[in-house]
């Protein structure tokens, strides 16, 4: 066990290296310049090729990367282009903020998700059934951008309930956790769904009858204990994809997060900014899919490690 | 007369499929007294699976005839909770596939523990007590250890003794296996098949076996109930049926069974399939296949007759027999 977390925990190098390569090409080929944007407008040719010079984005690509790894490899992820603070220190403060968002995404999701899904798949194709599906159908549908702003118009604008903004307080973090979560408990309701009725019709579930085991325990324990790996896979991927989205929610909701300090970074081209948010958030992706895998083996007894 | 323990009385369990209704069950006549081992014989699609589990109330077809009672009480009309308590409690089954018949994410332990936990309130300790003890019943060796593994350890016939463990875990007055050794090897089969008698002796336990083996008629049964196509077509004590079996499909059956003294090179087989499910009846079902079919078999439906005392067999033969001897047919 532990030498199979080890052994994870090492091919985690490569796959990073690799991310960090593909990211490293990708934002270099975007057209702009951070040189001229801390130049300014009015800049000279010879004001930019100074500030170039000064930032090392006058050497080859190759040059810059080896450069920005073996800072790497001591701990250095760079500076920030835009605030000259380390990219480290800026991703550390932000962090709390957005993990605490996702994991409330995370939170919306399991529960709303996995309810409307063993509620379906108690009375597969009743009006209950039918009507849950076609909600979690126009869940899968909306964009979180839009039944985020959905949701400020409503509870912020005109009930005043929550505020629409900010991230000090836990209030400020619930209309976008609902806003995150919904989007995805469409997609855990359906799987929930399906992997039930799956189950269901398993002869195990023949046996536990007729031991006279009453219909909720059927459900609850002999069921959905069967059922919850594929749910798990899915809330693994998920929370990948609400780490992403985050970076929606947050400029949306105007939270100080990763998500929108990935944004305000691209756009002022802060190539130090960027590498490091995306290895970061690659990094933590990487985490959550190795304690997905070891929460299978959790639930079922079949799966060794070895 | 001793007490009847299950007397299932003219059940019809029809299931309503998109292509029509379907009489898997069609007017069946069972009961067992206590203590006693009554086979069903029949092949795949004859009812007799759905009988069973009907007698269960865990049958996905539903009821539209009939009445079973078991210990005295109408089990149709009761509650589903009343239900659950008689199940698994005084009335307990194990099934054909033991290798998916188990959960694979619960202990051996917690699965047989289950049914003393939620009929006789036993804490935790004391299901895993009772599950040890049960394990030991049914001879699996180091109970202690096995108790606390998950299913996928185990072989299919060691599976089976943990279901039949599990069945017996609350001393039920009836057990239905339904084809409890189909799914083995023919060694285990034959351990299987010892330990239910066993068991049968010293917990005085009632039997219903269903299956399509006769060897395992012969050998487990006091008295056989022989299925075709949801109804009852003979029924008689173990021996008369193998020495005098007087319905042509069970005559049928019995020939088609492989003998050491044959001289045939093939062996016999009945012709024709069993009907499909759902298709009208009218006559004897098994007429077309029979080689004894009269005008009468094609029209009308032959009553299930008492020949002899305790023998009962359906068909058209008896009556012209006795009628040419003038002979009264037994009143049922």
């Amino acid at each position: 066990m532990l030498g199979y977390i080890a052994k994870r925990l090492l091919q985690m190098i490569p796959t990073l290296i690799g991310v960090s390569i593909l990211c490293f090409i990708i934002i270099h080929s975007v057209p702009g310049d951070p040189a001229n944007l801390i130049a300014g407008v009015d800049a000279t040719a010879e004001e930019i090729q100074i500030v170039k010079e000064r930032l090392g984005l006058d050497r080859p690509l190759y040059e810059q990367y080896g450069s920005y790894v073996m800072g790497l490899l001591q701990g250095d992820m760079g500076k920030s282009l835009r605030s000259d603070r380390p990219v480290a220190e800026e991703l550390l403060t932000r962090f709390p903020s957005t993990i605490m968002l996702t994991m409330l995404s995370v939170v919306v999701m399991v529960l709303v998700g996995l309810f409307a899904g063993i509620m379906s798949a108690i009375r597969p194709n009743s009006m209950r059934d039918n009507a849950t599906m076609m909600v979690s159908l126009f869940g899968i549908s909306m964009p979180v951008f839009w039944s985020g702003i959905m949701l400020i118009l409503v509870f912020s604008y005109y009930l005043q309930w929550l505020p629409s903004g900010g991230s000090t307080q836990l209030k400020h973090y619930i209309l976008p956790a609902i806003a995150l979560g919904l989007s995805s408990s469409a997609v855990l309701a359906r799987l929930t769904r399906s992997s039930i009725l799956e189950v269901i019709h398993q002869d195990f579930i023949r046996t536990a009858r007729a031991k006279g085991v009453r219909e909720k325990l059927i459900i609850y324990k002999h069921t959905l204990k069967n059922a919850l790996i594929p749910i798990i896979t899915i809330v693994g991927l998920e929370f990948g994809h609400l780490l992403g989205g985050a970076v929606l929610t947050e400029t949306v909701f105007s939270m100080n997060g990763i998500g929108r300090y990935i944004i305000q970074s691209i756009q002022f081209r802060d190539y130090p900014a960027i590498q490091g948010s995306i290895l970061f958030v690659a990094a933590i992706f990487v985490i959550v899919n190795l304690v997905v895998d070891l929460c299978y083996g959790a639930v079922d007894p079949r799966i060794r490690y070895d | 007369m001793e007490r009847k323990l299950l007397e299932i009385k003219g059940l019809k369990t029809y299931f309503y499929t998109d292509e029509g209704v379907v009489a898997a069950v069609d007017g069946v006549d069972i009961s067992i007294r206590a203590g006693e081992t009554v086979g069903i014989v029949g092949e795949s699609g004859s009812g007799k699976s759905v009988t069973s589990l009907t007698a269960m109330r865990l049958t996905p077809g539903k009821v539209v005839e009939g009445s079973i009672t078991f210990d005295g009480k109408e089990i149709l009309g009761l509650s589903e909770e009343e239900m659950r308590e008689i199940r698994g409690n005084e009335m307990a089954m194990i099934f054909q596939e033991p290798m998916t018949s188990l959960n694979p994410v619960f202990t051996i332990g917690d699965q047989i523990g289950e049914a003393v936990r939620i009929h006789r309130n036993y804490s935790k300790a004391q299901a895993r007590a009772r599950a040890v003890e049960m394990l030991k019943l049914v001879g699996i060796p180091r109970a202690e250890q096995i108790v606390d593994e998950y299913p996928h350890r185990l072989s299919g016939g060691m599976r089976q003794r943990v279901m039949i463990a599990m069945a017996m875990a609350c001393d039920p007055k009836l057990l239905i296996a339904d084809e409890p050794t189909t799914a083995l090897d023919v060694t285990i089969q034959a351990q299987i098949l010892d330990l239910m008698s066993e068991l049968k002796a010293s917990k005085g336990t009632a039997i219903l076996l269903i299956t399509h083996d006769l060897g395992v008629v012969a050998e487990m049964c006091d008295r056989v109930v022989v299925m075709y196509d949801g109804r009852v077509v003979e029924e008689s004590d173990v021996v008369t049926l193998f020495t005098h079996p007087r319905h042509p499909y069970t005559q049928g059956l019995m020939k088609s069974m492989p003998t050491l003294d044959s001289e045939e090179k093939r062996l016999y087989s009945i012709k024709g399939s069993v009907p499909a499910q759902g298709s009208l009846r009218i006559g004897c079902s098994f007429a077309p296949r029979c080689e004894h079919a009269m005008a009468i078999c094609r029209e009308q439906s032959p009553p299930l007759q008492e020949i002899e005392l305790g023998h009962f067999s359906r068909c058209f033969l008896h009556a012209s027999a006795e009628g040419r001897t003038g002979h009264e047919p037994a009143v049922h």
